[in-house]
């Protein structure tokens, strides 16, 4: 009789919001379900609670339903989407498996991107639609990085803060935040103001002597597995996501092979490392801001007890802070405390100049030398006007610079060599591999203040692919191709096989890729030749030196010309029954004639490569080849 | 295991379809059982994704990655229990990716723009706070939590507490806090008393 609960304190203990939208939900366990059930009954309050719940879900999912997204693709679009990027996903996978060694060969660039088309076998499409895409070199990218990063560095007069999380990344994608780390750095002292946030919240602030502490401090805080923490000590990595920092890391990796990549503004490099390599890593990426080469994100892929793990290095935020007394003193003390002795002997000569050495002089204020006109010759000789990044600057001493960061070892000496001879010539450049010392500075090129922001990097601009797309994306001149193809393929006994078109289509699109991008670097360096010796600035010039400069002008021209013919011919072999658009009236100057040539390689990269919005393609073969006409005209 | 446990496509119980990849690999069905589960899943699950990156395009991107990362589990051999609430999970992860993406970009931007001038400018977002949603509407989503969300628009989807811990790598009993909270704020936002 006692032992019966007061049946009012039953009623009385009202349930939770929490319990009750678990009610709604059918989340109770039988027992809690009855119970609630049998409160609910009895308990006006609850009841109103539980409508209350019912309302706010009922406008919740009102708003839901508002927010939805617009009229889907039609399911059968969809599915047949999905089912190319599995069949090419699948044989992506499968030739990975035959031949591992095979992605390097068909992604490693040569030292220009177009002669890389040139060069490259015809293989399967699907090979063909990722080196298309790929006119980037890992190596030649992380030298870029590597000089952005050790200029800015000095550029920087300020207390430079950055903020990095390291998350740890498992397979199935899902991410476990394992620190934030923010370092402040002056460049008046090797000191480092860090603070590290681990998982649970607490936060620990301490001033190093010097960045190599750095490693030390994070590895026992996120505690990588032993191999690896063994591997970055040796290293001597500093974690953090920098260009410089991340070459050690791929310094004793074991292999040679290098991707790069580019996904919309963002440029990944993946190192991949020796299997079984004794600090259990699988590969490296760091990923940059494809414009100012900039890193923003670095990846380690490591197998640990037998799972692969990821730990990726975000940078999430950057800031310059103006040196402030206070900021000052955290230095200096951690400077006495542990700075080997005289390394903060006395603060740097804030007037003292980047550079002690003569400074580049703009086009605007300079005129032409005989000697910028033998440079010229030089570098066009060694075909090193197509594209490259090289740059001259006539300096304040009188001197000429010629400054540019290459693909290759192999490529700098070959051009070190041809501008040896050049009396007055200096010349800086840089390649995979080559010591960037402190006194690293690339110059804006002379040029660019007069171009217009959309032509300031020459080469040719991927347009935004994923690795993803790959596999789903289609060529719209894919179908027309086929049809050319595929009775030529039966002819000369292929019997039409579905690979032998293909090749043949891979084949062609590679022709008509090359012819077209290297007509945007010949009106790239025309547009240069045009800017460097303007009117006024030849105005001086020997008479001898100004017809090597017109005959300069005409090679490209010619070069420009009849690549534009050949196109042309190719284009009416396939779709003869395309009419060309109108003729607009040909402007023959050189900056008209690159904003076409950037068009005409837009359109021929939109039809000729994979492309996810495959559209009517005809309409645009006939601009194309309106273009080509005008284009052929001009060096004619 | 009977041999039609891998293709027990039985869709009254889409919620516990369970893949066995060894199976749909010897019955020569992996193909057309991934076609089948993505035509059932594709309409929510694109408007989940839509919800959180705002873009129709990007949501189906993001669903097809999904499914060739399921192709790549399955032709391992994995056996997937719950292929619904796996499918959430990799999108949703893919989402994330994309909208940190996103909000790096606008970093790097902030830090080219410091170099450039050397004022000083500051752009330290995390991840999680970029997911405000772009639409006006959104605005109403918008005084969620993140991770309220994520908790009430996947509980919308159908999926279990327990399912909503697994995709968001969390516990079943913080869903239900985060549920009733974000339900809570919801009602104050929209004149409701209690």
């Amino acid at each position: 009789m006692t032992t019966l609960p007061d049946p009012e304190s039953v009623v009385l203990r009202h349930i939770s919001d929490e319990d009750l939208l678990a009610y709604l939900d059918g989340e109770l366990s039988g027992e809690a379900h009855q119970d609630a059930a049998h409160h609910l009954t009895r308990c006006w309050d609850c009841r109103t609670k539980l409508a209350a719940i019912q309302d706010r879900i009922d406008s919740f999912m009102q708003v839901r339903r508002s927010l939805s997204p617009e009229a889907l693709e039609p399911e059968e679009s969809a599915v047949a989407e999905l089912q190319r990027r599995l069949a090419r996903h699948a044989a992506a996978a499968q030739a990975e498996t035959r031949a591992p060694r095979a992605r390097p060969w068909l992604l490693a660039i040569p030292s220009r991107p177009a002669f890389a088309m040139l060069t490259l076998a015809i293989v399967v499409i699907v090979a063909a639609v990722a080196w298309f895409n790929a006119p980037l070199s890992a190596d030649a990218v992380l030298t870029r990085a590597e000089v952005e990063e050790t200029s800015a560095a000095r550029q920087a007069s300020a207390v430079v803060k950055n903020v990095i999380q390291i998350d740890r990344v498992d397979s199935t994608g899902s991410r476990r935040r394992l620190s934030v780390v923010s370092t402040m750095a002056d460049n008046a002292s090797p000191a480092l103001s860090v603070s590290i946030g681990t998982a649970d919240g607490a936060v620990e602030q301490d001033v190093l002597a010097s960045n190599a502490q750095l490693l030390l401090r994070v590895t026992s805080h996120i505690r990588f597995g032993q191999p690896l923490t063994r591997y970055v000590v040796e290293q001597q990595w500093v974690p953090g996501v920098s260009a410089v920092e991340y070459r050690k890391l791929i310094r004793d990796r074991g292999v040679e092979e290098a991707f790069a990549e580019r996904t919309g503004a963002i440029v990944e490099l993946r190192h991949p490392f020796r299997p079984g390599h004794p600090s259990g890593v699988v590969e490296t990426r760091l990923r940059l801001d494809g414009s100012s080469w900039i890193p923003v994100e670095i990846s380690i892929v490591v197998v640990e007890d037998g799972a692969r793990q990821e730990y990726r290095l975000t940078r999430t935020g950057v800031e310059l802070l103006a040196r402030t007394d206070a900021l000052a003193a955290l230095f200096a003390s951690a400077g006495s405390r542990g700075a080997p002795p005289g390394g903060l002997a006395a603060p740097p000569d804030p007037t003292a100049l980047p550079h002690k050495r003569a400074r580049p002089l703009s086009y605007d204020s300079s005129v032409a030398t005989p000697l910028e006109v033998d440079v010229a010759l030089a570098l066009h000789k060694a075909r090193a006007d197509l594209g490259e990044e090289i740059n001259v600057f006539q300096m304040s001493d009188g001197t000429v610079l010629v400054q540019g960061v290459l693909d290759r070892q192999e490529r700098r000496r070959q051009l070190l060599s041809t501008l040896h001879a050049l009396d007055g010539v200096h010349v800086e450049l840089y390649a995979p591999g080559t010591q960037t010392g402190r006194r690293t500075m690339l110059f804006d090129p002379p040029w660019r203040s007069s171009l217009p922001p959309a032509l300031r990097m020459p080469p040719p601009d991927a347009p935004p692919i994923r690795v993803a797309d790959f596999a789903g994306a289609t060529m719209p001149m894919y179908s027309i191709l086929r049809e050319h193809f595929a009775p030529r393929a039966v002819q000369s006994g292929a019997q039409g096989s579905r690979s032998a078109v293909d090749e043949a289509i891979a084949a062609f699109a590679t022709g008509v890729l090359r012819r077209s991008s290297d007509m945007l670097f010949q009106t790239w360096a025309l547009r240069k030749l045009e800017l460097q010796f303007s009117e006024r600035r030849v105005q001086e010039l020997p008479l001898s030196s100004r017809d090597q400069i017109e005959r300069l002008r005409r090679a490209h021209l010619e070069t420009l010309s009849s690549h534009a013919r050949e196109l042309s011919a190719l284009l009416d072999d396939v779709v003869p029954q395309v009419p060309r658009d109108p003729l607009q009236t040909a402007d023959r100057s050189a900056a008209s004639l690159l904003t076409l040539a950037s068009e005409q390689h837009q359109l021929v990269r939109s039809l000729f490569t994979a492309s996810s919005a495959p559209g009517e393609p005809s309409t645009a073969v006939g601009r194309l080849k309106s273009m080509l006409t005008q284009i052929e005209a001009a060096g004619s | 295991m009977s041999k039609d446990s891998a293709l027990s496509l039985s869709w009254g119980s889409l919620a516990a379809l369970r893949l066995d990849g060894r199976a749909l690999r010897r019955t020569d069905q992996l193909d057309a059982v991934l076609v089948e589960v993505y035509v059932r899943l594709r309409p929510a699950v694109v408007a989940y994704v839509y919800r959180l990156v705002g873009s129709t395009r990007d949501a189906e991107d993001i669903l097809q990655t999904a499914f060739l990362s399921l192709w790549d589990q399955l032709q391992r051999d994995a056996e997937i229990r719950n292929v619904r609430s796996w499918i959430y999970r990799v999108v949703h992860n893919l989402a994330m990716d994309q909208i940190r993406a996103r909000d790096r970009r606008e970093v790097t931007e902030a830090m080219w723009a410091a170099r450039q001038d050397s004022a000083h400018r500051a752009a330290s977002q995390s991840g999680e706070a970029a997911l405000v949603l772009r639409s006006e509407l959104a605005h109403a989503m918008s005084i969620l939590s993140p991770r309220e969300r994520e908790c009430l628009l996947l509980r919308a989807e159908g999926l279990s507490y327990q399912e909503i811990a697994d995709v968001l790598q969390t516990s079943a009993k913080a869903v239900s806090v985060h549920l009733t909270r974000g339900l809570r704020k919801f009602a104050h936002d929209h004149d409701d008393p209690a």
